[in-house]
């Protein structure tokens, strides 16, 4: 190729990529990186000045007790919720695999959720699980589950249990569609060879099912977990991160920092630290199980 | 230890809306212990489904299916004791070598250290002790497949079964690895069930084989005994590379002189064959290409032309035209000097001659009794 056709070529490609690019950032980059510049100003609503403060933002924030207690909520929070997502995604993928009566139609359902807008999954949890109309509760009062109702959403030691569970109903779907995916791309060779080898049902769950999810499940862990970290609408929308602070994970502080006390410099810093704590988690998880390389040595 | 086995008018119904298939048509069979048994044909003759029936990997539409004396066509797969070996091998991708060689007996509990000696000595047994540490990925197709056949081993199961285990190998690796199995037979002594649509696979290696066709056995007996002496005109085209020529014939010349005509040839046959074809007008006379004799002129029983001639080495396969366009194929030592477009001169032995039934294919006679069948 002579130098000619190559420049020209590269005009292409700039021409191909260069506006969606200006378009990123115009619209992510740069807004991302003054966010993150914030972190180092005293930035108020009420004050048009910015004063460069060095890392005070950040002292100030460590030494909150508040924001180690939003950490340990989000940590709760995000293990418990990709915990039942895989949980569900497991159940209903396997379920959905089998050759049963209504298939076609299980699947477009189970898929619903994941397709409905957070508020109107916000506002319909909330109906169902209300301590007085809710129809849980007339449920669990009707079998004599429960004496009293559940304030679910209300209750301090209930209240990140039944966020979990509504985040996990809502992207468990997500879930099932990949598992489901991976399943049914499973050799059914190996299975028939797991069980010429003496192997029933359990040990093919174990010997064939199991190792051959191992990449998906990572995959969901990681990619939900880091959405889940970063949750916020769902919970707002809920909770507001009460009653007083027991689903207050970090997103839900830093959105009080920053629309509450007006100081944006603060709820910089914040992000900041979220997004320093996902990066670390994200190295170690790349570092110790490497989907990549999973997917690579399966095939 | 090896079994017998028995199959009792075993049928397998596969139903595709309102219609329904016999892939497996009321098949009965016994199989005797430490025997090399092959099923082998065309694909979709129902082979496959027989052997899958077998391991219980295919329920059993109607029939038994006993091991010795035990009836296991309702027992699953797991619990029948078999080894199989799957056409496309299957390992487990995840698993070492030695995990995947070693699973049967991890499934039965056996203790570590007697897995690990029975592993070791399947892999030598196999010559794959070095790649025990390894994955499957990082294996050849054929060393895959020794994998596969230790897997399928290792616990020793009451009957083998392998499912085409060859054809997912290039042509070097298949011939080696066929007497690479046939080693092993020798050695375990278990009896082996195989199944191939490779006829060259079912002739050389099986102690029987049954020649499968729409579901049913149409022929089960030695190698060589098929080729010899086949049950039908299918089987006789099937078995033996290349296929037996086989042509239309007339029957005729009542009474004192009965005899065959083709192509303006005339043979003139026994009263004992004459018999054996009563009542028929034409039937479909074959004769293997090993069976037709270049000869001089004035021994020949035809003519024809040599169009194309393929060396196989020691010999030539040449595909020969007669007067009338019927084309032969010839295989035997043919001179350089006879180059393609001439005129040869071919001799068939009586006694290598078959004869089918025009309409049902079975054979109506192996070779023709009359010694001195000669051209008249």
């Amino acid at each position: 190729m002579s130098t000619s056709d190559s420049s020209r070529e590269g005009g292409w490609v700039a021409a191909a990529i260069g506006p969606a690019l200006i378009l990123l950032l115009l619209t992510a980059y740069i807004p991302i990186i003054y966010a993150l510049t914030l972190a180092f100003y005293n930035k108020t609503a009420f004050n048009p000045e910015m004063d460069f403060v060095g890392l005070k933002n950040f002292f100030w924030l460590l030494k909150r007790d508040d924001l180690w207690m939003a950490l340990g909520k989000s940590i709760v929070f995000t293990i418990g919720s990709v915990g039942f997502q895989l949980a569900f995604g497991l159940f209903f993928g396997l379920l959905l695999n089998e050759a049963i009566r209504g298939r076609a139609i299980m699947r477009s359902l189970v898929i619903l959720p994941y397709l409905l807008p957070t508020i109107v999954i916000g506002l319909v949890f909330r109906w169902i699980l209300n301590p007085e109309f809710g129809v849980v509760n007339q449920i669990l009062l009707f079998w004599g589950v429960v004496e009293r109702p559940i304030n679910f959403f209300g209750g301090l030691d209930v209240a990140m249990s039944s966020i979990i569970v509504t985040t996990g109903w809502q992207y468990g779907s997500f879930a099932v569609l990949l598992i489901l995916a991976r399943l049914q791309s499973i050799n059914p060779r190996l299975y028939e060879a797991a069980r010429s080898c003496g192997a029933g049902t359990w040990r093919c769950f174990l010997d064939v099912t199991l190792p051959n999810l191992r990449t998906t499940l990572l995959l969901i862990a990681l990619l939900r977990g880091i959405w889940m970290f970063n949750k916020f609408d769902l919970i707002w929308i809920i909770t507001k991160g009460g009653p007083l602070q027991a689903t207050e994970t970090l997103p839900i502080y830093i959105y009080k920092i920053a629309f509450q006390d007006f100081n944006f410099g603060r709820a910089a810093a914040g992000c900041f630290v979220m997004f320093v704590i996902l990066l670390v988690v994200s190295v170690i998880y790349f570092r110790y199980f490497n989907p990549t390389k999973e997917i690579e040595v399966n095939r | 230890m090896s079994v017998g086995l028995t199959l009792e008018n075993v049928t397998k119904t596969f139903s595709q809306g309102a219609k329904s298939i016999n892939a497996v048509d009321d098949l009965s069979l016994e199989i005797t212990p430490g025997e090399f048994f092959t099923f082998v044909g065309a694909s979709g003759c129902g082979k496959t489904t027989t052997l899958r029936m077998i391991a219980g990997l295919e329920s059993v539409s109607s029939g038994r299916i006993l091991f010795d004396k035990e009836d296991v066509t309702r027992i699953p797969t797991q619990g029948r004791d078999i080894g199989m070996v799957f056409q496309d091998i299957a390992l487990f991708p995840y698993m070492s070598i030695r995990e995947n060689i070693g699973y049967s007996l991890k499934v039965a509990r056996v203790p570590k250290k007697e897995i690990d000696d029975r592993v070791e000595r399947t892999a030598e047994l196999l010559s794959i002790s070095d790649k025990l540490a390894m994955k499957p990925v990082q294996l050849s197709g054929g060393q895959q497949q020794r994998v596969a056949i230790g897997r399928a081993i290792v616990r020793e199961p009451k009957v083998l079964l392998l499912d085409e285990p060859l054809s997912a190998l290039d042509a070097r690796l298949r011939t080696e690895m066929r007497s690479e199995i046939l080693r092993l037979h020798r050695r375990i002594n278990s009896t082996i069930i195989y199944v191939t649509h490779d006829q060259v696979e079912a002739m050389t290696m099986s102690s029987r084989i049954a020649v499968m066709e729409g579901g049913k056995a149409v022929q089960v007996d030695r190698p060589r005994s098929v080729f010899r002496y086949p049950a039908r005109e299918s089987v006789a085209t099937f078995i033996g590379t290349p296929a037996m020529n086989v042509w239309d014939a007339s029957l005729d010349g009542t009474g004192d002189a009965p005899r065959l005509t083709w192509s303006g040839i005339s043979v003139p046959i026994s009263r004992e064959d004459a018999q054996a074809l009563q009542g028929l007008t034409k039937v479909r006379l074959g004769a293997r290409p090993q069976a037709l004799k270049l000869v001089p002129a004035d021994e020949a029983l035809l003519e024809a032309t040599l169009i194309l001639k393929e060396p196989l080495g020691l010999e030539d396969e040449c595909h020969l035209q007669l007067a009338d366009g019927l084309e032969l194929r010839l295989v035997g030592r043919v001179p350089d000097s006879v180059a393609e477009g001439s005129l040869i001169h071919v001799d068939i032995d009586p006694s290598d001659f078959c004869v089918f039934h025009p309409e049902t294919g079975a054979v109506l006679r192996h070779g023709l009794n009359d010694k001195n069948i000669k051209a008249s």
